[in-house]
């Protein structure tokens, strides 16, 4: 091969790099690649966070604020399994949280089943839902718009079902779950920090998990599909095969993060955990920070949550008014900055590997 | 008007197609060489594509079946076609865009024997120097050499080619032409379909002829050429 066709024609930005050096890999060398200059501050940056419980004289507020930002990137790096890496916006992903929710907290309040237990029962049972959903839609190619609405039906049909199964769920009034004290084996502590521990253990295994799908062969083969799905058919992939454990794998995520919602409110109703309102504030932390990294709903919550906390607070002598000054940058964000904020990298081929682009 | 094939590794039997009142294909009977590089020609609207479609399975005949190797591909969806060994290119280039160059090769097979191959790959259609830049910036040349690597990375006993050398330039084209000789006697077998009628004649060793949905005639490319009838279809009489 000595003359390369392609030399008649080099595009102009490419720098010149000389191809032996690096040797072609999938996964290259993974967050290594950063180099301690991003990963020492970066670690700082987590050490310092997991030290603010201990911080004297911390109010809780401000702790629970951090604890939504963590919940609500457990939530968005879920749905960018599907949604980013598959290309499959659900707009229903409030659903899964709710059957989390609702699975662990019906088996604790009516049969004393500790939540610990309750959370994979919860995980399994979202993932059947998903794979019930999924498998028509993805069987008959119901894809992009498409495959939102029927997702925005799947959450109003959630809803619905947990508010009108008034027996089962006790409807629109709620079901508060039994204050046990510090019940360690009841998913309940008496000292609130602990709650930041764990869904901040949550989120780093979340995390994680995002990462080694995002570096694997089927995270690779899902990228693959959302770029071009009869390319990917025609490269031997069962497209509808991999959708679906993308699919059922993000609903089991957002399951648990349901249950951790109960157990930290002890108090869950379907507004809450399946509304409209969350699966739509899930979308918008993953697209905000950049849906195809497994950083970006982590980047994406990181501002989001306490934004919308402070408009909130600073705004409520005028109902509304936050919720209009949120969206309108989110549309002046997503008119600018389509590929979120970790998209911003991702024309450089070293930082595109860091952050999983 | 033609000849028996010996030993085809690809059998097109009795094959009809109609979208609504439109024919696309009437009983199409072609058998494809092992080893040989055969082109299909025929004007535009004379149902290449379609046959292309229902060899691969992206849509099925309404009639008629397709056997890969002496094993049947009625009912297989495009992924299991592939499987099976048969792989196309589109007329309209389909890559990953957002993946990197290299990506585009290692999707389909990782680790060391994957990349040892995708390498040999990237050079083989001279893109190994852009292996680390997101396909969507490469130009639309290279976007299809980038599409005939991936196809090569699931080594397929037959490549069905549409339209190779559209909006390539001739230098290109050229080196193009030569490569898919290399890959005919590395023994791959190689069924295109392409209007660049004098860069055809030199290349595929047999030539079948589409016309109105049905199969006009086969045979060595100089035969094809000399008949009367397919002068007529091409140059208008």
């Amino acid at each position: 091969m000595t003359a390369g066709p392609a030399r008649a024609a080099p595009p102009p930005s490419s720098p010149a790099s000389p191809a032996a050096v690096r040797p072609l890999s999938l996964r290259g060398r993974g967050l290594s690649e950063a180099g301690p200059r991003v990963i020492g501050p970066a670690l700082l940056l987590l050490a310092a966070v997991a030290a603010l419980p201990l911080l004297p004289g911390i109010r809780f507020y401000y702790l629970q604020v951090v604890i939504l930002v963590f919940w609500f990137a457990v939530l968005g790096t879920s749905w960018s399994i599907i949604g980013g890496y598959g290309g499959m916006h659900s707009i229903g992903h409030a659903t899964f949280v709710g059957v989390g929710a609702y699975t662990s907290t019906l088996l604790y309040v009516d049969f004393h089943i500790s939540p610990w237990l309750g959370m994979p029962a919860g995980m399994a049972l979202a993932a059947l839902v998903a794979v019930v959903i999924g498998y028509p839609c993805f069987r008959f190619g119901i894809r992009g718009d498409y495959f939102a609405l029927v997702t925005v039906a799947l959450g109003q049909v959630g809803f619905e079902a947990a508010n009108g199964a008034a027996n089962i769920t006790k409807g629109a009034q709620g079901v508060p779950l039994p204050y046990a004290g510090n019940a360690p084996f009841a998913f309940q502590f008496a000292n609130r920090s602990v709650y930041f521990y764990v869904v901040m253990a949550l989120w780093l295994v979340v995390v994680a998990v995002a990462y080694r799908v995002r570096r694997s062969g089927f995270g690779f083969k899902l990228i693959a599909l959302r770029d071009d799905e009869v390319a990917a058919e025609r490269g031997g992939i069962d497209v509808s095969r991999h959708k679906l454990l993308a699919l059922a794998l993000s609903a089991a995520i957002a399951a648990a993060a349901g249950t951790f919602y109960a157990q930290f409110f002890l108090f869950i109703d379907p507004g809450a955990v399946f509304g409209l309102t969350l699966s739509v504030q899930i979308v918008l932390m993953a697209v905000l920070g950049g849906m195809n990294s497994y950083l970006g709903a982590t980047v994406g919550a990181a501002l989001l949550v306490p934004l919308s906390q402070w408009l909130t607070t600073r705004l409520s002598g005028v109902p509304g008014l936050d919720l209009v000054i949120y969206g309108a940058i989110l549309v002046a964000l997503m008119l600018y900055m389509p590929f979120g904020i970790l998209g911003l990298l991702r024309r450089s081929p070293h930082w595109r590997r860091v952050i999983g682009w | 008007m033609t000849e028996p094939v010996a030993d085809p590794i690809l059998a097109v039997r009795g094959v009809a197609k109609s979208f609504g009142g439109l024919r696309a294909l009437q009983d199409v009977h072609l058998e494809v060489a092992r080893g040989s590089i055969t082109g299909l020609i025929g004007p535009n609207g004379s149902g290449k594509s379609t046959l292309f479609d229902i060899i691969t399975g992206y849509q099925s005949p309404d009639a008629g079946e397709v056997v890969f190797d002496g094993a049947s591909l009625r009912a297989l969806a495009p992924h299991q076609v592939s499987r099976q060994g048969l792989v196309r290119t589109f007329q309209l280039t389909r890559i990953f865009p957002t993946l990197t160059v290299a990506e585009n090769l290692l999707v389909f097979a990782d680790g060391a024997e994957g990349e040892g191959r995708a390498r040999e790959l990237l050079e083989f259609v001279g893109l190994l120097r852009l292996a680390d830049h997101e396909a969507a910036g490469l130009s639309y040349g290279q976007q299809k050499l980038l599409e005939i690597a991936q196809v090569l990375m699931l080594q397929p006993r037959l490549l069905l080619l549409d339209e190779p050398l559209a909006g390539i330039n001739p230098g290109l084209a050229e080196e193009l032409l030569q490569r898919l000789r290399e890959l005919r006697d590395s023994g791959m077998t190689l069924l295109l379909v392409e209007h660049d009628l004098p860069a055809v004649t030199r290349l595929c060793d047999r030539l079948t002829v589409l016309d109105g949905g049905q199969i006009m005639l086969s045979g060595t490319p100089e035969a094809v050429l000399a008949d009367a009838g397919v002068k007529e279809v091409f140059l208008g009489g």
